[in-house]
């Protein structure tokens, strides 16, 4: 318990260090929302003065960063200059939206490379062994937009997938089951996408923790007790091999994030990913830190997540206080 | 070995070939077991020594059904254990490994690791099974209150024990000893070989003794057979246990012990 609110009170500080360094590199970065302005003959100079002054962009840079904390701690995340509103509810609908592509994309990616990386270590050195890698490492080494591009192509040329967005105008207002199965349909290009984005790198890992845990002595121990091989597989070398698992699926859930912030744009699907390209664009200060802080605060909630998980699957992590 | 009593054990001319090297690499091949013949009878201990990497280990892995062997024939009680499965196999023979920490699965506790073999076999359910458990740690000297106790809880001597008790929970009546006492300290290997030889005085237990420990072995031992590049070079049996220096197997990796030992067997010797 002790080591928990210590792990919390560590990723509290994280997130105000990563707060400080975004406002510092938009601060260095040169020219800022009313820069674009200028060039615009019928806004005075006057009249930009006066709306940097509203905006509080005249202000130094440290009272700017207390006045954002000061918004932080009522919950509104600063404020857009490009959407003349707060930065907490503009990006709540998008950040519901990439949540649910990115854990979608995590569900399937970790249900398909846990069976395939356990078959996979089964039959280490086999064809299946070295036919998955190969595919493993064709996968890794294809860019994400052109595996996001490949999938769109499919898109139009099949017609079996929507080519973007989140729900056909057909589909809206009619009953909840019209519009989950609509939205589920949406989903399965840009889940599909990013989940063979992060199969490669989770079926390695798992491949390589299940090799390590079979050769083992508890498991050839367990093999000369004449335990079958279900058994082995599941009781013996898949707990031997799941905390390094657990480890990399709390990063794992981060750093998809990241990830789907570029598929989003490729394949237009309404989240963080668009609205952050925009907002760094137009140099919509708030916003841009406003999304860093949730990818930096999901990444941090999923190592924590980790943490969690791993405590409460290795009992001498919680006797020994090993971490 | 008396002729009259009928061999537990009878390993006849058992070949095995390492064959390492993938099909675009050099393959080679290591002999790591060539015509080894060995008989072990009932009730009787016979310690197998040898070098590192004389083969000793891949034969307790062939009697395990770990390793199939190229060649030769295994036969337990007078049938051949080619055609027996790997739970019939364990139900007789039970394997003990060096670590014994890393041996045991660090998730689960002594009494589901001691629990574990009757689950597989099939062997009584419910209470009786969890009697038949708590009767093995405690002909291991370990408390039966300390079933909860997980591996890493206890001490190396503690695993050591736990681990037999695992192995004679499903009553064997071969148990091979793989290096099982190396690794412990001096008081603690006493204590375990003692417990040995009370449980081989107790119930009839066979054991194959594999150690490079010549002091221990000629302890323990009925009988000694030398492995040397996986082949049997020599048996000798417990009055005639005395270190050569001419047996370049005995001599490798035999601790200081062992050879005062023999030495000191050698000049004492009629």
């Amino acid at each position: 318990m002790k080591y928990l609110v210590l792990r919390i009170f560590q990723s509290s500080c994280l997130l105000v260090g990563v707060s400080l360094l975004s406002f510092i590199f938009i601060e260095l970065s040169p020219g800022d929302f009313f820069d674009e302005m200028k060039l615009n003959p019928q806004i005075s100079s006057e009249t930009l003065v006066q709306l940097r002054r509203q905006y509080g962009m005249d202000q130094p840079f440290a009272v700017r960063y207390i006045h954002w904390l000061k918004s932080v701690a009522h919950g509104e995340l600063g404020f857009s200059f490009a959407y003349n509103a707060p930065v907490a509810p503009l990006l709540r609908s998008r950040a519901r939206n990439t949540l649910l592509l990115a854990g979608s994309a995590t569900l399937m990616a970790w249900l398909i490379a846990l069976p395939w990386g356990i078959l996979s270590a089964e039959k280490h050195g086999k064809w299946f062994d070295s036919g998955s890698s190969l595919l493993t490492s064709i996968l890794l080494a294809t860019p994400d937009v052109l595996l996001a591009l490949g999938l769109l192509l499919f898109a139009v040329r099949t017609r079996f997938l929507p080519t973007g967005g989140m729900m056909s105008l057909a589909a809206e207002n009619r009953g909840r089951w019209t519009e989950t199965k609509d939205i589920s349909i949406h989903l399965l290009g840009p889940v599909i996408v990013l989940a063979l984005i992060s199969l490669p790198t989770l079926l390695r890992h798992i491949r390589a923790a299940m090799i390590e845990a079979l050769a083992s002595p508890c498991v050839r121990a367990a093999r000369a007790h004449g335990i079958g091989r279900s058994r082995i597989l599941l009781r013996h070398a898949f707990p031997v091999a799941m905390n390094p698992l657990i480890s990399l699926f709390g990063l794992s859930l981060g750093s998809l994030l990241s990830a789907s912030l570029l598929i989003e744009v490729v394949m237009s699907w309404p989240g963080l990913g668009p609205l952050l390209l925009e907002s760094i664009l137009a140099r919509d200060v708030y916003v841009i830190i406003g999304a860093v802080m949730f990818a930096s605060f999901t990444l941090v909630s999923g190592m924590l997540l980790g943490d969690v998980l791993l405590i409460g699957a290795d009992p001498r992590i919680r006797t020994e206080g090993l971490l | 070995m008396p002729d009259a009593r009928k061999p537990l054990l009878e390993v006849r001319g058992l070949c095995k070939i390492h064959r390492q090297g993938r099909w675009w690499e050099r393959r080679f091949q290591v002999r790591a077991l060539h015509n080894v013949d060995l008989t072990l009878d009932a009730g009787s201990t016979l310690a197998l020594v040898g070098e590192s990497g004389s083969g000793k280990t891949t034969l307790a892995m062939c009697l395990m059904g770990l390793e199939r062997p190229d060649a030769g024939d295994i036969r337990f009680n007078g049938e051949s254990l080619r055609e027996q499965g790997r739970c019939e196999r364990a139900r007789n023979i039970q394997l003990l490994f060096q670590d014994s920490a890393g041996a045991l699965n660090p998730g689960m506790s002594a009494r589901e690791i001691i629990e574990e073999p009757l689950l597989i076999l099939g062997k009584e359910k419910g209470g009786p099974r969890r009697g038949r458990v708590s009767k093995a740690m405690e002909q291991v000297g370990l408390p039966a209150s300390w079933s909860h106790r997980r591996p890493y809880q206890l001490s190396g001597g503690q695993r050591q024990r736990l681990a037999i008790a695992r192995a004679l929970v499903v009553e064997p009546r071969l148990l091979i000893l793989d290096e099982a006492l190396a690794g412990l300290d001096l008081s603690i290997q006493g204590q375990i070989s003692n417990l040995l030889l009370d449980l081989q005085a107790a119930h009839g237990l066979s054991y194959l003794y594999i150690s490079h420990n010549l002091a221990l072995v000629t302890q323990f031992a009925d009988e000694m057979v030398v492995l040397h590049k996986g082949q049997v070079t020599k048996r000798l049996i417990a009055s005639e246990m005395i270190v050569t220096s001419k047996e370049p197997a005995a001599l490798a990796g035999m601790s200081m012990a062992a050879r005062a030992l023999g030495a000191h067997a050698g000049t004492g010797a009629p």
